[in-house]
């Protein structure tokens, strides 16, 4: 207990809490738990950490819902957990039964743990109030806990369910995830001056990073805020020079903790007509099919359109393409404007159909209709703006012509 | 320390403490059901001539959920068989367990497989009820979440369970079902209902704060069945009525009366922990313990927004200003773009001087999806769109963003503006 108080700074009051539910192994407990919070606040780790620390092996399944897709898994492993047997089990019911053989076999309490439990919703409707009447059906001593970020009043999809008892798991305050961070600190170094590093790191990432996020970025960066120190530039206790050096990276890692770039990834690989090809898709996706004829044709410029009507059709189109997403179109339009785009040589037709084939595999095309449906095929362009945006920079094509041209009037 | 003090035995104080446990968890079957006697008569007297004199009946109990339906039932089996120990077989089946016709037969005749023969558990259920006679043990067929239960078996397979109950010559057999559903009636198919005897239960919850109260004090107070202890039941009593005299304690019980639905259940929620906290130390229920388990189980949804960070605060502020333009549903594409205009166009009117840091298209798309995460926001259509584009709606009130932002004093007051 003091054991885990000490690993879990700030989190004492639900570590008691708990212990006190659970009481005496033959004591009865709450019928069902319902553990929620935000992420990364230490709800799955203390779970564990208790069970595992006080509770006999096969007094409890801990089951996360990610990683079973079929109801028979999630009955089969928990069943297999609670009693070191195989089971076969194919429904609730049977569920529900085995687990009432297998906890008449002793007084104790038995724990069925499931994490991110708002996932049970997908199997089926009723799974989970039948889960949580479990309890009572059974008659045994059986305590269901559910694990999940979704709040109580958003879990529940109807009123009436059986209410679990609630522990709410709050937010870290600043000292508590000082004090975790600190844990972190290596061997050799100075708890005072590593702390002032990752309270540092702390008030800049606070906004937009969690626990398991800063996690991740410290390491690195650690090794780059002593650098300077290492070269001997910079004396240890001059914090403001050290920051001053830090600050560029901090920027990089802040930039980089969610998104990745795969744009070289695909500039590397691909031949240039293929880029164009992906610049082709992203247009047709975007564009009306009733501006075609105006942006793409060479002679766009004798095309009179009234005034009106064409800033009607902008306006509907600056709506289209920036809120509802990509359209699909058909796998003629995105040729026929690959064409009117690549000028430089003819690719043969049976490559181009190649390469979009190779595209929806990567999932950057959606493939709209089915599959054997050889002769009318629409796709649907998955790239966001920016990434195409990098990639006609890359080959010198004007991809705002396009789109500029359509939006400014 | 007073002379008062008396050391208590440990084993009196944690027999105590399991059986108040056994009766807060659920599983305890009280011994007065407080407020439901009449409707406990009713349903005891309508088994009893089924099982006294071989009379088929079925009956409906109706009710909101935590009134007390199940208890009811599990009472009165308990002096049922109490009076005629095994002269009669009860079967439990459920609506949400038994989701089709072969489950729900399967669990039927393993239930009466043990009960009459061993060995005959896969005959066909009906059959077996036919064979039976007047002289057959008499069946109680108890089904719970019996709305449940006619939506998943098929009609005919209903049917046969109301009509044998309809033929004399059959077993005696009395059919309970068990539902929160007050249409239950309307939604059965006529030929079903025609089978029905009509008699329905109405359980309700206790509509008094008196009746409530009595309830609560019923489930804390202790008596010489539980521990032999006679001087520390009385004493543990003395501290209950103390507990029930008391002017907060009382608020809690009021707090509790108007506001939950299920109100015994949430009763018993919040005396989990002060019951779990007796020892030797403190051998009794304290106060203090109560109103702090009533703050932890009160979890509100609001009491989550403010815990919320300031980019998610921005995101639901966005969200909040398009519901202004009646666009109620959105997407990540259409937030950022609202997001970056008032800011922009704070910017714009305020001067050059001030520069609020715009928070990056990929921090707040991370956000985003965190929101979803916690189902603050739902997915508005199965469309498989890329993700900025995939519509959104909001699960909580608009009220509710507004009012979490303008009650948080340490928020910017760029984002109190946007608001009002």
């Amino acid at each position: 207990m003091n054991e885990l108080v000490e690993e879990f700074p700030g989190r004492s009051r639900q570590i008691e809490t708990l212990i006190n539910w659970f009481g005496e192994p033959t004591e009865k407990t709450p019928h069902s738990i319902f553990i929620h919070g935000n992420r990364a606040l230490g709800k799955t780790e203390i779970i564990k950490k208790l069970f595992e620390i006080g509770f006999p092996k096969h007094n409890y399944s801990f089951l996360n819902c990610k990683i079973y897709f079929q109801l028979d898994d999630l009955f089969e492993v928990s069943l297999n957990l609670l009693s070191g047997k195989k089971h076969k089990c194919k429904n609730f019911d049977e569920f529900a039964t085995t687990l009432q053989d297998i906890c008449e076999t002793s007084d104790e309490t038995r724990y069925l743990i499931f994490d991110n439990a708002e996932l049970l919703w997908n199997f089926s409707q009723t799974l989970v109030s039948a889960l949580l009447t479990l309890p009572q059906w059974t008659g045994a001593n059986l305590c269901i806990i559910f694990i999940t970020q979704v709040p109580w009043e958003k879990f529940r999809r109807y009123v009436g369910m059986i209410e679990p008892f609630q522990l709410y798991f709050p937010e870290y305050s600043r000292s508590d995830v000082i004090q975790i961070l600190e844990k972190t600190c290596p061997k050799d170094e100075d708890v005072e001056f590593y702390s002032s590093f990752v309270t540092y790191i702390y008030d800049v990432f606070s906004d937009s990073c969690d626990l398991i996020d800063l996690f991740r970025v410290i390491p690195d960066l650690y090794i780059k805020f002593i650098q300077p120190q290492n070269e001997e530039r910079v004396s240890r206790n001059d914090y403001s020079l050290l920051f001053n050096e830090l600050n560029p990276h901090v920027e990089l890692a802040l930039d980089n903790l969610y998104s990745q770039n795969i744009t070289s990834l695909i500039e590397n690989q691909l031949p240039t007509w293929s880029l164009y090809l992906l610049i082709a898709a992203f247009l047709a996706s975007y564009i009306p099919q009733s501006l075609d004829k105006h942006l793409f044709s060479k002679e766009h410029e004798k095309q009179k359109h009234s005034r009106k009507r064409r800033k009607k059709e902008f306006n509907a189109l600056k709506f289209n393409e920036q809120f509802t997403g990509p359209q699909t179109s058909e796998m003629e339009r995105i040729i026929a404007i690959f064409q009117s785009i690549y000028q430089d040589s003819i690719i043969p037709y049976i490559l181009l159909l190649q390469q979009l084939e190779t595209f929806v595999s990567y999932h950057l095309f959606t493939r709209t209709t089915p599959v054997e449906r050889k002769d009318v095929q629409s796709f649907r362009c998955n790239l966001s703006f920016n990434y195409i945006k990098q990639i006609s920079k890359s080959i010198n094509f004007d991809i705002l012509r396009y789109l500029d041209d359509s939006s400014t009037m | 320390m007073t002379n008062k003090k008396h050391a208590w035995s440990e084993e009196s104080i944690a027999k105590a403490r399991k059986a108040l446990k056994e009766r807060l968890s659920g599983h305890a079957i009280p011994k007065t059901l407080v407020g439901l006697q009449k409707k406990c008569k009713e349903l005891y007297e309508l088994l009893n001539r089924t099982v006294a004199y071989g009379e088929s009946n079925t009956c409906m109990l109706i009710g909101p959920s935590g009134c007390g339906k199940t208890t009811l039932v599990n009472k009165v089996l308990q002096e049922l068989s109490e009076k005629y120990d095994d002269d009669f077989c009860t079967v439990y089946l459920n609506g949400l367990y038994q989701t089709n016709d072969t489950i729900a037969r399967k669990q039927l005749t393993r239930q009466l497989g043990i009960q009459i023969r061993q060995n005959q558990t896969d005959l066909e259920v009906f059959d077996l009820f036919k064979s039976g006679n007047n002289a057959t043990k008499p069946i109680i067929i108890i089904i719970y979440n019996f709305d449940e239960f006619v939506k998943n078996c098929t009609k005919p397979f209903v049917y046969n369970f109301f009509n044998i109950t309809m033929i004399p010559e059959n077993c005696p057999m009395a059919l309970i079902g068990i539902t929160r559903k007050l249409s239950i009636f309307t939604d059965l198919p006529s030929n079903i209902l025609s089978r029905n005897s009509y008699s329905h239960i109405n359980v309700e919850r206790p509509y008094t704060i008196e009746v409530f109260t009595q309830l609560a004090k019923s489930v804390l107070t202790i008596d010489n069945s539980i521990t032999n202890d006679k001087k520390y039941c009385e004493m543990f009593n003395k501290k209950v009525q103390e507990l029930f005299e008391n002017k907060s304690f009382k608020n809690i019980i009021e707090k509790i009366f108007n506001n939950a639905t299920d109100i015994i259940r949430t009763f018993q929620k919040i005396c989990f922990e002060p019951v779990g906290k007796m020892n030797m130390k403190h051998p009794f229920l304290i106060l203090d313990d109560f109103t702090e388990a009533v703050v932890q189980q009160d979890v509100k949804i609001d009491k989550i927004l403010q815990e919320l960070h300031e980019p998610q605060l921005w995101i639901l502020l966005a969200i909040h200003s398009l519901g202004g333009r009646d666009c109620n549903t959105f997407n990540f594409a259409m937030v950022y773009n609202e997001y970056t205009n008032y800011i922009k166009s704070y910017i714009k009117e305020s001067g050059s001087k001030f520069k609020q840091k715009l928070i990056k298209e990929h921090l707040l798309r991370a956000e985003f999806e965190f929101l979803e995460q916690r189902a603050i926001i739902r997915k508005a259509d199965g469309k498989d769109l890329p993700k900025d584009f995939r519509m959104m709606r909001l699960t909580i009130l608009h009220e509710q963003i507004v009012d979490v932002v303008s009650n948080n004093n340490s928020l910017p007051s760029l984002m109190k503006q946007w608001i009002s």
